[in-house]
C-alpha cells in the first residue's frame, strides 16, 4: 500500500529526530516521522516498583540484546570489545541515557589543524554555538556558569545537587590541582516549561519516572506534535527507495502488524544514530547504488566510534550516601581533555564521577569482587561497602578507524527479516595509552581524595551508548558521506542528522552535540529552501 | 508427582525446602543484634519461583545433591552448623556454578526485602514518587579552578 506523500519523511524519532521535527515544523511542511518503536511509559519504568534494581537489568536493560523488546534489532557485537547500548521507541537512546551534557570544545572541531590526525570538521564550535544554546532552553539543562574548560556558556537552570561525595571528591580534586566541576546535565534541577524538578530517584539510566530528565519523548516531542509533525509508531524502515535520476522518493516499511507498506516523500531525514543509520543505508540497494545509498565513497558504516570507557571506583568512609543522586551525573574533570606533546598518546579524556551503588549492587558487586562473604561476616561487609563507593569513569577519545566498522551481519535478521547490523571493533594502541594515563591518574584521584579501598575494573564492555562517526560530514565526497550541513553527497534530498555525522568523537557523551547539529541542519535547510537540491 | 508436594506452584519438595532454608542461612544468618534477618526469612521460594524460572528449575537436583553429600544418616538441615558449612565446601567441586548463580539471587531477594532494608534503616518503597534529598555540595570548593583560570584550547592554537 502507498500513503499519500508528505514533505519531509524522518526515520528515527530519538535526540535528533526529534529536534530536526521541532525546527522543521514552522515551516508549515507536511512532516512525518517514523519511529520503530512505541512511546515509553513513564508508569512502566523499574523505579515506580521496589524492585527497581532487579527491573533494570531485565525489561529495562540497555542492551538490546538482554531487552529483546518487539521494536529492538539484534546487534552482533561478538568481533568488538564494546557492546552497543541503545533504547528504541520515541525518544530513542535518550529514555535510557544518563542525561550527562558536556559540550564539544572549540579544539575538537580542528583535531588535524591542531594536532595533525583525523580530519577536521566543516563547521566549527561558533558556528554551533547558538544551537547548543537553543537546545539547553528547549529540553532544560543544569549546570552551573563559569567553567573554566569551555568559553563562556550560560545554562538555563542551576546544577544538580553533588551531594556529599561531590565535597570529597572535589577535595580530592583540589588536592592535586586538578580541574573539576558539576556536570552540565539534562535533568532540570527546577520546575520547568511544565515539567517537575528532579527528585534523585537515582536510576535515571533506566528511565525517568519523574519525567525530570530531558528525555525526547517529554521535550521535543511534545513540542513538535502540537506543532503538527506526525509521528507514526510502530514503523519499522527495511529501505530508502530511489528514482531513476538518484533521488530519494521514500520508504518502505513494516507496520505493526508486519504488513509491508510504502511512504512517498520529497525528503528524506535519517536519524537512527552510529549503528542504525549505516544499517538502513547499507540495506538500500539498488541498481543505482548497489553498495548501499549514499556510498560512493564507500565510508558508510566506517570509522565507528564508541568512546572506550574505562571503570574504577573507590570506597570510603561511611556517611557517604553516595548511592543517592542522579547516577550519571556528579562532577566533570577536562584536566586531561585537551591535548599535550608531552604524553605518549593523541587527543585527550574526560574523568566523570559518577555515583555509587543502590543495596542490591552493593552487595552483589562486593560478592563478586570477594569483599562481602556468605555467613558471619556479611553484614559487617555489607555496611562497609554500601553508600560508601565513588565510581571513576575515563571517557577516552576514539579516534576514526576504517576497520572499526558497522556491516550486514549475512544470517542475523530483526523479527520484520531485515538484516541486522555487524560491529567489527578494536581498541586502537592510542586509545589504550590514553586509558592507561587515564587509569593511573584515576588512582591518584581516589588516593587524593582518601579512599580506603580503590578496585579498578579496566576497560568495560557495556559502554558503547556513543555511536558516531559511520556517516561522517566533510566537504569532499570522495571522504565524506554527507556535506557541511547533513546533506547525502550522493542523493541531493537525503539528509542525516545523527551521531554518524561525527568527524571526529571529541571525549564526552554526545547527545547536546548530536541535538545541536540537527537543530543546525534544519535550520540551514529552511534558509535553503528554495534551492535545497541544487 | 511426588507426594511430598504440597502445593501446586512450588518448585521443590518440602524436604528440599528444608535443605534450602538451611543452606540459605549460611549464605545470610541473622545478624547478631537482631536487627538484620537470615536470607531463611525472606520468602525466597517463591522469589526465585516468580523472578528466575529457569534457575529454580535446577533446585531440586542441586539440593538434592547437598543433601545427599551431607550423609544418609541425617538430613542436611538436621546437622550441626559446622557438618553443614563442611557439607557445603564438600559440595563446591559439582555446585560450583550452583552456588555462583545462587548468591546473586538471594542477595536481590534479600536486600529488596522490607524488613531487611529497615533493618538498614532505609524505607523499604520504590524510589518513585517520594524521591531522594541531596545535598547541592559545597560549591565555593571550586574556588581554586576558578582561579586557574580558563583551560579549554584556542581552536587557532598551532
Amino acid at each position: 500500500m502507498v500513503n499519500k506523500t508528505v514533505d519531509v519523511l524522518i526515520i528515527g524519532a530519538g535526540a535528533s529526530g526529534a529536534a530536526a521535527a521541532w525546527s522543521l515544523a514552522d515551516t508549515g511542511m507536511h512532516i512525518m516521522c517514523m519511529e520503530q518503536g512505541d512511546w515509553a511509559q513513564q508508569s512502566d519504568y523499574p523505579s515506580n516498583t521496589k524492585d527497581w534494581e532487579v527491573r533494570r537489568h531485565k525489561e529495562m536493560s540497555a542492551s538490546p540484546n538482554v531487552r529483546q523488546m518487539k521494536s529492538d534489532y539484534p546487534i552482533n557485537d561478538q568481533d568488538s570489545p564494546i557492546s552497543v547500548v541503545n533504547y528504541n521507541g520515541v525518544g530513542g537512546s535518550t529514555v535510557l541515557y544518563a542525561a550527562h551534557f558536556p559540550r564539544l570544545h572549540p579544539s575538537d572541531f580542528k583535531v588535524n589543524s591542531l594536532d595533525g590526525v583525523a580530519e577536521d570538521w566543516p563547521i566549527d564550535y561558533f558556528q554551533l554555538e547558538p544551537y547548543y544554546q537553543l537546545n539547553d532552553k528547549n529540553i532544560g539543562v543544569s549546570g552551573l556558569d563559569g567553567d573554566p574548560a569551555y568559553p563562556d556558556k550560560q545554562l538555563p537552570l542551576p546544577p544538580i545537587p553533588m551531594g556529599k561525595m561531590g565535597n570529597v571528591i572535589g577535595a580530592g580534586f583540589n588536592k592535586l590541582g586538578w580541574h573539576w566541576w558539576p556536570s552540565d546535565a539534562a535533568i532540570i534541577s527546577q520546575p520547568y516549561e511544565g515539567r517537575d524538578r528532579c527528585i534523585n530517584l537515582g536510576p535515571c539510566i533506566s528511565g525517568c519516572s519523574q519525567g525530570a530528565k530531558s528525555s525526547a519523548d517529554v521535550t521535543y516531542w511534545p513540542m513538535a506534535i502540537r506543532a503538527g509533525v506526525e509521528l507514526k509508531t510502530g514503523c519499522r524502515v527495511r529501505e530508502i527507495t530511489v528514482d531513476d535520476q538518484g533521488m530519494a522518493t521514500g520508504v518502505i516499511y513494516y507496520d505493526e502488524q508486519g504488513q509491508e507498506q510504502e511512504q512517498k516523500a520529497e525528503v528524506v531525514i535519517v536519524a537512527c544514530n552510529g549503528v542504525g543509520t549505516p544499517r538502513l543505508l547499507l540495506n538500500s540497494k539498488s541498481k543505482l547504488f548497489p553498495d548501499g545509498l549514499a556510498n560512493s565513497s564507500g565510508l558508510v558504516g566506517k570509522n565507528l566510534m564508541m568512546h572506550p570507557w574505562n571503570h574504577m571506583e573507590g570506597f570510603f568512609e561511611p556517611g557517604l550516601d553516595s548511592h543517592l543522586g542522579p547516577q550519571g551525573s556528579c562532577v566533570l574533570s577536562q584536566q586531561f581533555y585537551e591535548s599535550d606533546a608531552t604524553r605518549d598518546f593523541d587527543r585527550g579524556y574526560g574523568i566523570q564521577v559518577t555515583r555509587g551503588s543502590a543495596p542490591v549492587a552493593t552487595a552483589i558487586n562486593g560478592y563478586n569482587r570477594g569483599d562481602i562473604p556468605w555467613g558471619d561476616g556479611h553484614h559487617d561487609a555489607f555496611k562497609k561497602y554500601f553508600g560508601t563507593n565513588i565510581a571513576v569513569g575515563v571517557c577516552a577519545e576514539d579516534l576514526p578507524e576504517l576497520h572499526n566498522c558497522v556491516t550486514l551481519d549475512p544470517e542475523m535478521t530483526d523479527s520484520d527479516g531485515i538484516a541486522a547490523p555487524k560491529i567489527n571493533y578494536r581498541l586502537s594502541e592510542n586509545s589504550l595509552k590514553m586509558l592507561a594515563h587515564g587509569r593511573a591518574r584515576s588512582r591518584e584521584l581516589l588516593e587524593a581524595a582518601g579512599a580506603t579501598q580503590i578496585n579498578d575494573y579496566g576497560q568495560i564492555r557495556y559502554a558503547g551508548w556513543h555511536l558516531l562517526g559511520t556517516a561522517r560530514m566533510g566537504r569532499d565526497p570522495a571522504t565524506s558521506v554527507v556535506n557541511e550541513w547533513g546533506r547525502s553527497h550522493d542523493v541531493k534530498n537525503l539528509f542525516i542528522v545523527d551521531g554518524s555525522i561525527f568527524v571526529t568523537s571529541a571525549a564526552g557523551n554526545p547527545t547536546t552535540t548530536i541535538q545541536a547539529l540537527a537543530l543546525y541542519i534544519a535550520d540551514t535547510m529552511k534558509k535553503n529552501l528554495a534551492n535545497l537540491f541544487d | 508427582m511426588n507426594d511430598e508436594m504440597i502445593k501446586t506452584d512450588r518448585v521443590i519438595t518440602q524436604s528440599q525446602a528444608d535443605t534450602l532454608a538451611a543452606l540459605l542461612s549460611h549464605i545470610i544468618p541473622a545478624s547478631q543484634d537482631g536487627r538484620m534477618p537470615a536470607a531463611t526469612d525472606i520468602e525466597f521460594e517463591s522469589y526465585v519461583a516468580s523472578i528466575e524460572p529457569n534457575f529454580a528449575a535446577e533446585l531440586p537436583s542441586a539440593l538434592d545433591y547437598l543433601a545427599f553429600v551431607a550423609g544418609s544418616k541425617m538430613r542436611f538441615e538436621a546437622l550441626t552448623d559446622a557438618a553443614q558449612q563442611a557439607a557445603i565446601e564438600q559440595s563446591q567441586q559439582k555446585l560450583n556454578k550452583f552456588y555462583s548463580i545462587l548468591t546473586p539471587i538471594v542477595f536481590a531477594c534479600y536486600y529488596q526485602n522490607e524488613k531487611v532494608l529497615e533493618g538498614l534503616g532505609l524505607e523499604s518503597r520504590a524510589p518513585f514518587p517520594k524521591g531522594n534529598d541531596v545535598e547541592l555540595g559545597d560549591l565555593s570548593l571550586l574556588d581554586p579552578v576558578r582561579t586557574r583560570g580558563p583551560i579549554w584550547r584556542q581552536s587557532d592554537e598551532g
